[in-house]
């Protein structure tokens, strides 16, 4: 093979090589989030006893807001954990549902039965869900105190993500189920 | 007998022209109701949860809603058709449209496909002028004997310089 032929393929041969090394290292089952680092959307949402919530009612505290059915088997994975860290971080951080093309009946019975330790909200006709790019459930959003969208979770919520992008945002000490992370 | 042919033609004819009524109907409510931007969104506008389908194509629910949004954004707010696309790829990134902008990476992908087919055609034909080059080298090689600035000037004169060689060489 001649100089000119090697360089040919060679000049050939390194975009291509550019483009497949610019993808090792990502996670090729994380869903890239526009809305990370920007300000959250904001909504007024009834909850499953007719009370309205707002993003903005915390005092600054900040938010897990996380979008879930009953019909979906990764969201009941997580609903224990989200339920403990619920009643672990009472008064320093609020822990949000917001139901996802699911019927209120079924959502109030699943939480009657495996626990309501924070509020459940409509989203009629799934705005607030597109608002923030909702592709699929669970997924999960941690908010700072300012509002700011710090971390999406695509997929089930696990006390490692909790401990890395939460557990920074409090005020105080870390909550017992962070503590099950590394 | 003779009337036969036109019996078939005009029955051929009713077959033909019976079903527009209901085609009609089955089609004109949906032109009707939808803008035309709502509609133009609907096609390049991805579904989030389906392979490859646009919303305006999906039945699922999630589609659906989006589609809702886009109404309502379109028929309520008045924007425009990019506002709305604008307001998706805020939230969802590029990837939300089935078309790729024209713009950064997406550039690539369009212009990739002509760059290649441009490179192909390019190497096809210099692989055939390669080859040419080589065949015509080679007949050049089978008839070495030729004196320099003798070249002959027609194929009369090439068969006489051969007749010439070949009587000397005898």
């Amino acid at each position: 093979m001649n100089l000119k032929r090697a360089l040919m393929l060679a000049a050939l041969a390194l975009p291509l090589l550019v483009a497949l090394l610019s993808g090792f290292g990502r996670d090729p089952h994380a869903v890239p989030s526009m809305l990370e680092g920007k300000p959250a959307p904001p909504w007024v949402l009834q909850d499953l006893h007719g009370q309205q919530v707002a993003l903005a009612d915390g005092q600054k505290l900040p938010i897990l807001l996380n979008f879930w059915a009953t019909w979906c088997y990764p969201c009941q994975a997580e609903h224990a954990l989200l339920q403990e860290t619920a009643a672990a971080l009472q008064g320093r951080a609020r822990v949000l549902g917001i139901i996802y093309n699911d019927s209120v009946e079924a959502v109030a019975a699943y939480v009657a039965k495996h626990g309501a330790a924070y509020p459940q909200l409509i989203d009629p006709n799934s705005r607030v869900a597109i608002d923030y790019g909702v592709a699929g459930v669970p997924e999960s959003f941690i908010i700072d105190g300012d509002g700011i969208i710090v971390h999406k979770q695509a997929g089930v919520m696990r006390p490692e993500i909790l401990h890395r992008y939460l557990a920074p945002l409090l005020a105080d000490a870390p909550p017992p189920p962070l503590e099950k992370g590394p | 007998m003779p009337k036969r042919p036109v019996v078939s033609l005009l029955l051929a004819l009713f077959c033909l022209v019976a079903p527009w009524p209901s085609a009609r109907a089955e089609r004109a409510p949906i032109v009707k109701m939808d803008d035309p931007v709502v509609l133009s969104l609907g096609a390049r506008l991805r579904c989030p949860v389906c392979q490859g389908m646009p919303i305006g194509e999906s039945p699922a629910p999630m589609a659906q809603d989006m589609m809702r949004e886009v109404r309502r954004l379109r028929l309520q707010e008045g924007q425009s058709e990019e506002q709305i696309a604008a307001h998706f790829t805020e939230r969802y990134g590029t990837w939300v449209l089935l078309d790729p902008p024209k713009q950064g990476f997406g550039l690539v992908v369009w212009m990739l496909p002509p760059a290649v087919l441009m490179l192909g055609l390019g190497a096809a034909l210099g692989s055939v002028a390669h080859k040419r080059a080589v065949a015509a080298a080679q007949n050049r090689g089978q008839n070495p004997a030729r004196p320099q600035g003798t070249t002959p000037q027609t194929q009369a004169d090439a068969e006489l310089l051969a007749k010439v060689r070949r009587q000397a060489e005898s």
